[in-house]
This record gives C-alpha cells, structure tokens and sequence, in this order.
C-alpha cells in the first residue's frame, strides 16, 4: 500500500471500517512511514475536536412521560376501534335488550308477528297466484318458469314463474325513495351508464352520508375505470373529509388506473397531513408508472417530506 | 452501540406476542428500545418537543405496523428505519425554514447548546470554556449545514457508534452509499472547522 492510500483509508481505520486485511497493511504502514502517522495523529486530532460536542441525554422524567403519552394514545386508539366495532352490533343489541325486557308479553307479541307476516306474505302470493290478472307481456318481463303441471281431470294447467314488471318512480331529488333506488342503482346495477347517471344526479347530495357511502363504493370497487372516474370527481368538494380520503388512499394505492392514481393525489394534496407522506412514500417506491411515480414525489417535495422510505 | 443482526429469542416472542394483540408485551418492547430512540431524535433534532413527536411518531407507526414486520432484520433495524425515516422528514423541515441555529428548545426556553454539556473537569478554566464553547458553536453551525442525510449518517456513526452496513440498511441503502454520505459529512465539518 502507499502513502496515498494509506491517508485515504486513516479515517476508516479510526471509524473502525476496515477489515482484517486492510487494518494489518495499514498498521505496518505506519510502523515505518512517518509521514503517515503524522496523518493518522491529525485525523485522530478532527475526530476528537467533532467529538467533543457532547451527547444530549434525555432530561429525567422525560423518558417516561414519552411512554405514558404513547401508551395513552395507543388506548385511546383501540377504544376507537372497539367502539367502531360493537357500533355495527349495538341495533341487535337493543333489540334483544328491549325483547327480554318485555317478559311475559313476549309470545303474544310474537304470535301477533307472526300473523301479521303470514298476511302480509300471503297477500303478495296471491297476487302472484293470479297471473291472468298481473301479467301484461308490455310491461312485465318473465325471469324463470320453475314448474309447469297439468291437471287432466280439471283441465287445467298450472305454470310457476317470476315476473319481473317495470315501473316508474319519479320526484325531487330531495325524495327518500328516489335517493333509496338511486344509492340501490349506484351500488348494484349492472348497466355502466346507468350507475354514471345516477352519479350525476347524487353528486349533489355527496354531504350526506348514505350518498356518499354509494359514491366512495362506486369509487373503491366499480369494474368500469369510467364510473370510478366519475365516483372520483363527485367527491372532490369532500376531498378533506376523513372517510373521503381514506377512499382515496385506498384507490391511490390498490386501483389499476394510472389516471385514477393521479387523479387521488391531486384530491389528497388539497388537504395534506403527515399520514399522507408514508403512503406517498410507499406508493413512490413501488410505483410502476413513471408519471405517478413524479407525481408522488413532487407530492412529497410539496410537503417537505423524504422522497424515499427507510 | 453497535446494530443487531439477529432477533433475539427475547424480542421473537414479544414481538409474535404483540402481533397477537398483546399490549404488554409491545409495550415490553417499546421499554427495550424507546431510550436509544430518544436519544437519537433529541440528537438529531436538538428539540426536546420535536424529539417528543417523533418518539410518538415511531413508535405507533411501529404499532400499526407491527403486523408487517417479517423478521427478516432485526426489530432494531426495522424500528430505527421508522425513526430515521421521521427524523430525516423533520430535519427537511427545518432545513427548509432555516431553523438549524444551535440552541436547545427546553421547557425553560431556549439554551446554547453548549450551556448543557456538562462541564466534568475538577477545575473550570475559563478561557477554555471560551474555547470550547466557541469549538462547539462551530460544530454546531458546520452540521446545519450538512443535508438531512449526511447529518442522519453522521449521527448514526459517531453518537450511535453504528457500522456502516448498519447504518445502510436502516437507510434503505448500500454500505457504499453510506460510506460517501459520512466521508462528505466529514469533508464539511473538516473544512468548517480549518
């Protein structure tokens, strides 16, 4: 080794980064150069001059009061959580309460029930017993015969099938029927333009709760990138509402269109917090798309926030 | 203190525990590793409140994710990408609002960082006081210079005594990489403190 290499790798024998090899040449080295020592004696000299702004500690009581903060915010997260998921359960709850509350009166207003469903059911079978009388091939559809039979003595034959009738429903959009069948149409109908329309009519009602909910499935689960698209600007006058922006990470990170994931950022840009940075980080490192990728990035660098996850 | 590469047979069972929803046995953990990560924030950031959040930060991050942790590196290494990662976010911040002046944030207000190390000599000696403090105000100026990344590998070597490789893989990155961040850190810091 000579000297030039030897003053280069001085530092890293002092960080102790040498292996075993490179620390023996360099320590024979210096036994007999002593322009090289005097190297290693300077640069043991910087080391010691950056190593005498000494180490912070922790001031006392600072430790602790780091772990019961955090352990509080951890309990307080899963009461959230817990909280969120007896919510789902709590109208059964009630109910059973309510029922055993009733003690002795439970089996007539059970058997009160019961003939009120058998009525009610009962009626709309007979409807169906009397196609003659329902079934006009202009506005009902056949869905399925399920059985045909004959009664030779009586001559008459007997055919079993669903009927399926169009009808009308019309209102304001303020209407709780129309809102019901357009959230039933957004989330189930299998028409694309169908689901597109009913985008545009409840894009204006997207505060509310139930619409919103249709328009953030339409959003996260829509087969056609079409009516994601539309699902997308219908909330973004929403787009710092939690809910919202959770949709929005979810199509940012898991939806298939490069157009989408673009589109997600800018709507989670309008509002950004330090929970968006891990998932910007995290899609910016796995991201396949080039533009998306930049998009992240720029996202991150708007936010003074690392390009990069460690 | 120096990375370590294998899980211990302790961390293996708090951290499948922890997985499994047991409380005690994450916070079990935090009290394993919570003090190294202080020290490195309030290192790093030279702000006890900052120091504060980014302790609160890492470890409910770390909470969160906990589920993912593979035990493919050691908890050490998994928890310290957390904190360097948070740590580097935050110094990018202040690098950006100019906020590298070398004072210490404390309850009481704002020190000279100085005014807090601790003078161990029997004797005080003035005039090397003045010499020390003025040393130090150089430090202190030459590392606020250095980007968030040279700053972090800097920290990472000479207050946490990490091997490079270390360092590298909580940096997501090559010993190499590593290698060059500290040998320009310390280029700086030399040609600031001719």
């Amino acid at each position: 080794m000579n000297c030039e290499k030897i003053q280069s790798s001085i530092c890293w024998y002092l960080y102790n980064e040498l292996d075993e090899a490179e620390r023996t040449a360099l320590e024979d080295h210096l036994e007999t150069c002593r322009t090289c020592t005097g190297e290693l004696e300077r640069e043991k000299g910087f080391l010691s001059r950056v190593d005498a702004r000494e180490r912070l500690e922790p001031p006392a009581g600072m430790l602790a009061e780091c772990r019961h903060d955090l352990m509080r915010s951890i309990y307080r997260a899963e009461r959230l959580r817990q909280r969120s998921l007896e919510g789902r359960w709590r109208p059964v709850e009630s109910f059973r309460e309510a029922w055993v509350r009733l003690g002795a009166w439970r089996q007539p207003i059970a058997a009160t029930c019961l003939l009120a469903a058998g009525f009610i059911g009962g009626m709309g079978i007979r409807s169906q017993a009397h196609p003659n009388g329902a079934l006009n091939p202009n506005d009902a559809l056949i869905s399925n015969i399920s059985a045909v039979s004959l009664d030779p003595r009586a001559g008459q034959v007997e055919i079993s099938f669903d009927e399926m009738r169009r009808q009308k429903l019309s209102g304001n959009t303020q209407d709780p029927r129309i809102q019901q069948f357009l959230i039933f149409a957004a989330r189930s109908y299998s028409n694309p333009g169908v689901r597109m329309d009913t985008i545009d009519i409840l894009k204006d009602r997207a505060g509310d709760q139930d619409v919103k909910g249709a328009l953030l499935y339409l959003l996260g689960n829509d087969r056609n990138p079409g009516v994601r698209l539309k699902a997308l600007e219908s909330v973004k006058d929403l787009a710092r509402n939690a809910d919202v922006r959770r949709a929005l990470i979810q199509v940012l990170t898991t939806d298939d269109n490069p157009g989408m994931r673009v589109q997600a950022i800018d709507l989670l840009m309008q509002g950004p917090d330090r929970s968006l940075v891990e998932v910007l980080q995290g899609v910016a490192q796995k991201e396949d798309n080039n533009y998306v990728r930049m998009r992240c990035q720029n996202a991150l660098r708007e936010m003074n926030a690392s390009v990069e996850t460690f | 203190m120096e990375s370590r590469p294998v899980l211990s047979p302790t961390d293996v069972a708090l951290i499948r525990a922890a997985q499994q929803g047991d409380h005690d046995a994450f916070e079990e953990l935090v009290r394993l590793y919570d003090q190294s990560v202080l020290r490195l924030a309030l290192n790093l950031l030279r702000s006890e409140e900052d120091a504060r959040d980014a302790y609160q930060e890492a470890f409910l991050k770390a909470y969160r994710n906990l589920g993912s942790f593979r035990f493919e590196c050691s908890f050490h290494t998994w928890l310290y990408r957390i904190v360097t990662n948070i740590c580097l976010d935050q110094l990018r911040r202040k690098s950006v609002r100019k906020e590298g002046s070398p004072v210490l944030e404390t309850e009481q207000g704002e020190r000279d960082l100085f005014d807090t190390v601790e003078d161990r000599r029997t004797e005080a000696d003035p005039e090397r006081d003045l010499i020390r403090r003025e040393l130090g105000r150089r430090i202190e100026e030459a590392l606020a210079r250095l980007s968030p990344r040279e700053r972090m590998v800097f920290e990472l070597k000479h207050q946490q005594g990490l091997r490079l490789r270390a360092i590298g893989e909580m940096l997501s990155t090559s010993e190499e990489t590593a290698k060059n961040c500290l040998y320009r850190a310390t280029q700086k810091l030399r040609a600031a403190l001719a």
